[in-house]
């Protein structure tokens, strides 16, 4: 790598961990702060209550992903292919719109409102809303499990059962565990739906620091801890993926023929995939168009054509951005030798640990002096910040199934790294770019915290309008922007799948992991 | 290459935002927590008289907005600032952000008592809290005081919101200076032991328990009491049919009023303009727009209030405790937190 090159990534590094260190200099002066505060038998509490979360959440998405991810590539059965589309639309629907629909739809139904907002059904919404976290990941690696290993299992009379247990789960664990990881710290750095839920987690409890006490200090500082946790998580989860390389075989799909299973056989296990994508996707959808229906307003419609085209461009835009600097980290990972290389860059990734909330701080302390708070400049950087990791693992998962040899055999051809960019990495990760960019662009979307936070004069998102209806109590007013919210998602999804992007298209060269 | 062009039509689309439409040359821009449609009425009345446009920021959580101007120094974009609730005010101008205000205008139209004593922001609109109750359970007599619905006679009848709200905050503030700390610990503890259930939801979501007799008293804002009674949606309306509101303390201190106001920013760079509009909103025009569009109270004595607010009566209220309610919310979340009122 030429000296050029690598002072370049040293500033993107530096760059991007720049909030990180503004709210690391936020966060130290709590300690000299002696106003009133958060008493620490509360944070105890809270972060009991986040913990809990967490395992019941997590555990939920494991059940319903991994039932899915399982059953869709070990059977085969009317109706598979499917199932395998619906199970990843619950990303499209951000979790605390299922939260409003759920408890809206409940209470009008006569159900007493105090009985619904507790941590059960908390855990039940994240896990249906985070259930394609697991789905993707474990489907994708069962799929490419060598055959030769089971079909031998098999032989040697061992039962289905004992197939999975001994087998195929220790197999496909790095991968459950890259997914639960990810789903781990969306619950984390969640407030939106936890607030609504009346749960008090660790990331509430950062926000009444600030918001009800006024201590920004105090509140970066509990940040900070929720963001260290999240780092050993990151940590842990990338020793993981590092073994799991070993087990890689480098084929991408498996030659395991699917067994056949008549519907009827199949149809409990079909009723439990189902769940999430019908609780969490098509029941929102549902409520909300009844509730647009019930008080249509074309008022209400009209003013949201601007926030939708806001919504577009910005998330087009910044994506395109994201998916650049993404493709930079990839290719650091990828192409260029040496661990320093490896840690400078999953350092400056570790902005996905980060609530979105929070990061608004450090990147306020940043981008404030520049004149950047309130451009669209300055919210680029922010999806940046946020968003980066998604676009690089994705890419990364991508680059991963291109044999290097073909980079190889063009060095040896005489191109210089550019050449080789230009004309063999980048035809061949097409897909893999199309599709971080899309996953990306669904994240800025339903991005909530930072964009209120960071933007312009007369510009409103989808997310912020929903949010201000609804936290003024006016419900059915959110449904025009929280459908076409969701709708955009959700086209997104569908998209991003019909390019193959999570590797469980059926084409043969199908197979990108959308892990991590 | 076909996806090619689809990114090129993907990025082009993003064109529209980059080429944001130039700005007017004579406009002010305001930073706001407010995000009702009265606001944006009265800025497009303003602009429509002065030929000044209004550019709006709005950020709901008044700390992370008054963080963004604390951040933007002297390069601050904004002229003025509106935030609801007192408390926010005052930690707005603790913070140093304000300029005074310095207008005749203001002073002549809003009474003292809505305006900041050191001329750093004016009142713009008012929402009281209320009591609500269920009409067959209570007699408004029982809860003339907000201090009343601590008393053992509604155990597990009490319906409030969470004291993350700035609402619930303010309130044991103003108690605070009225009544002293011991005298809220105990207030606190007494509504905690009365809760019907878990503090939780919004305003309206208390008003909904009590229509569905999970609890027969609740703390509520004259705003959403109003919504509802004039809204078209019929079952939004049933809500009410049971249900009546009283303001408390009408006989001693008076209710407690959550007050929106504004300022001109130190920063300010159209500091004429950023007063214009600031008398515009205090304006009789200004009021009646607030008052019609979101179903506030008026600061100004010589505006009518809308049909549904009077139909709750002319409240008296709590003035005197609202100048120590930023001092003393920290204190009062404190004393909520310790009594188990989430």
């Amino acid at each position: 790598m030429s000296l050029l090159a690598k002072f370049f990534i040293l500033v993107c590094v530096a760059v991007f961990l720049a909030p990180l260190f503004a709210l690391v200099v936020e966060g130290s002066g709590a300690f000299f702060s002696e106003t009133l505060t958060l008493s620490p038998e509360l944070l105890s509490a809270y972060g009991q209550n986040s913990l809990l979360l967490l395992l019941g959440s997590v555990f939920g998405a494991v059940f319903f992903g991994g039932v899915t991810a399982y059953l869709c590539a070990r059977f085969e059965f009317c109706g598979r292919k499917m199932l395998q589309w619906l199970a990843v639309l619950p990303l499209g629907v951000p979790s605390y719109l299922v939260a409003y629909t759920w408890v809206d739809f409940l209470v009008d139904q006569g159900v007493p409102g105090g009985s619904l907002r507790n941590l059960t059904l908390t855990c039940f919404i994240f896990a249906f809303s985070l259930s394609p976290y697991i789905f993707l990941p474990v489907y994708v690696a069962l799929v490419s499990l060598s055959g030769s290993l089971i079909e031998s299992a098999r032989l040697l009379g061992r039962s289905r059962l004992a197939i999975v247990r001994e087998i195929e789960i220790p197999l496909v664990r790095p991968s459950l565990f890259a997914g639960a990881l990810l789903a781990a710290m969306e619950v984390l750095a969640d407030f939106g739906t936890v607030d609504f839920m009346a749960i008090d987690t660790w990331s509430t409890g950062i926000y009444r620091s600030w918001f009800g006490y006024g201590d920004r200090a105090r509140a970066a500082l509990l940040a900070l801890v929720l963001l260290s946790f999240s780092g050993v998580i990151l940590f842990w989860e990338a020793r993981l993926r590092g073994r799991a390389s070993l087990a890689r075989t480098g084929r991408n799909t498996s030659d395991l023929v699917r067994t056949r299973m008549s519907f009827r056989r199949a149809f409990p296990l079909i009723l439990v995939a189902l769940v999430p994508v019908l609780l969490a996707c098509v029941l929102p959808l549902l409520i909300l168009v009844q509730r647009s229906l019930l008080s249509f307003d074309v008022e209400q419609w009209i003013a949201v054509v601007r926030p939708t085209t806001a919504t577009l461009s910005l998330a087009l835009g910044s994506g395109a951005v994201v998916v650049c600097f993404g493709f930079l980290f990839a290719f650091v990972l990828q192409l260029c030798a040496g661990r320093f290389w490896n840690d400078m860059v999953r350092l400056a990734t570790l902005g996905y640990a980060l609530p979105g909330g929070v990061i608004g701080i450090g990147l306020l302390v940043f981008l404030a002096p520049f004149s950047l708070s309130g451009s669209l400049v300055g919210l680029v950087f922010a999806y940046c910040i946020r968003f980066v990791t998604l676009g690089t693992s994705t890419i990364e998962a991508g680059w991963l199934t291109v044999p290097r040899v073909f980079e190889e055999q063009a060095r040896i051809l005489g191109c210089s790294t550019l050449a080789v960019l230009r004309r063999v990495s980048i035809p061949l990760l097409q897909k893999s770019l199309a599709c971080a960019f899309i996953l990306v662009c669904i994240d800025i979307i339903k991005e909530l915290p930072a964009s209120m936070l960071l933007r312009p004069f007369n510009f409103e998102t989808l997310a912020i309008r929903t949010y201000n209806l609804a936290s003024d109590e006016r419900l059915a007013e959110t449904a025009p922007a929280s459908l076409l919210m969701i709708v955009l998602c959700v086209a997104g999804v569908f998209l991003a799948q019909s390019l193959g992007a999570f590797g469980i298209s059926e084409n043969k060269k199908a197979g990108k992991n959308h892990e991590q | 290459m076909r996806l090619n062009t689809i990114f090129a039509v993907l990025i082009a689309s993003s064109l529209p935002l980059i080429a944001h439409p130039a700005e007017a040359k004579k406009s002010i821009n305001v930073y706001t927590t407010r995000h009702y449609e009265s606001d944006q009425k009265l800025a497009s009345e303003f602009e429509k008289k002065t030929g000044i446009a209004v550019n709006i920021v709005q950020i709901k959580e008044a700390s992370q907005l008054i963080a963004r101007i604390i951040e933007e120094k002297d390069k601050s974009q904004a002229d003025v600032v509106i935030t609801a609730d007192v408390g926010n005010l005052w930690r707005a101008s603790e913070a140093g952000i304000f300029q005074p205000l310095a207008s005749a205008a203001v002073k002549k139209s809003v009474p003292t008592e809505f305006r900041d004593p050191k001329d750093n922001w004016t009142g713009l609109a008012m929402r009281v809290r209320a009591l609500a109750y269920n009409k067959e359970k209570i007699k408004p007599e029982q809860i003339a005081r907000m201090e009343d619905i601590a008393s053992p006679a509604l155990k597990g009848r009490v319906l409030v919101r969470s004291s993350n709200h700035v609402y619930n905050q303010s309130l044991a503030a103003t108690l605070l200076a009225a009544n002293g700390r011991d005298a809220v610990v105990g207030w606190a503890k007494g509504v905690t032991a009365n809760l019907a259930r878990k503090p939780q939801g919004g305003d309206t979501d208390q008003i909904k328990a009590i229509a569905a007799g999970e609890g027969d008293v609740a703390m509520v804002n004259s705003y959403y009491v109003a919504r509802l009674l004039d809204s078209k949606n019929p079952a939004e309306k049933d809500l009410m049919k049971n249900t009546a509101v009283v303001f408390p303390n009408q006989k001693d201190r008076g209710a407690h009023a959550n007050i929106s106001g504004g300022g001109i920013t130190r920063s300010a760079k159209n500091v004429a303009h950023a007063r214009q509009f600031l008398e515009f909103l205090v304006s009789k025009e200004g009021q009646e727009i607030f008052v019609s569009y979101s179903k506030e109270y008026p600061v100004r004595a010589d505006v009518a209030i809308p049909a549904v607010l009077k139909s709750l009566g002319q409240p008296k209220l709590d003035l005197k405790g609202l100048s120590a309610v930023g001092q003393n919310t920290p204190e009062a979340i404190k004393i909520l937190e310790e009594a188990g009122w989430r």
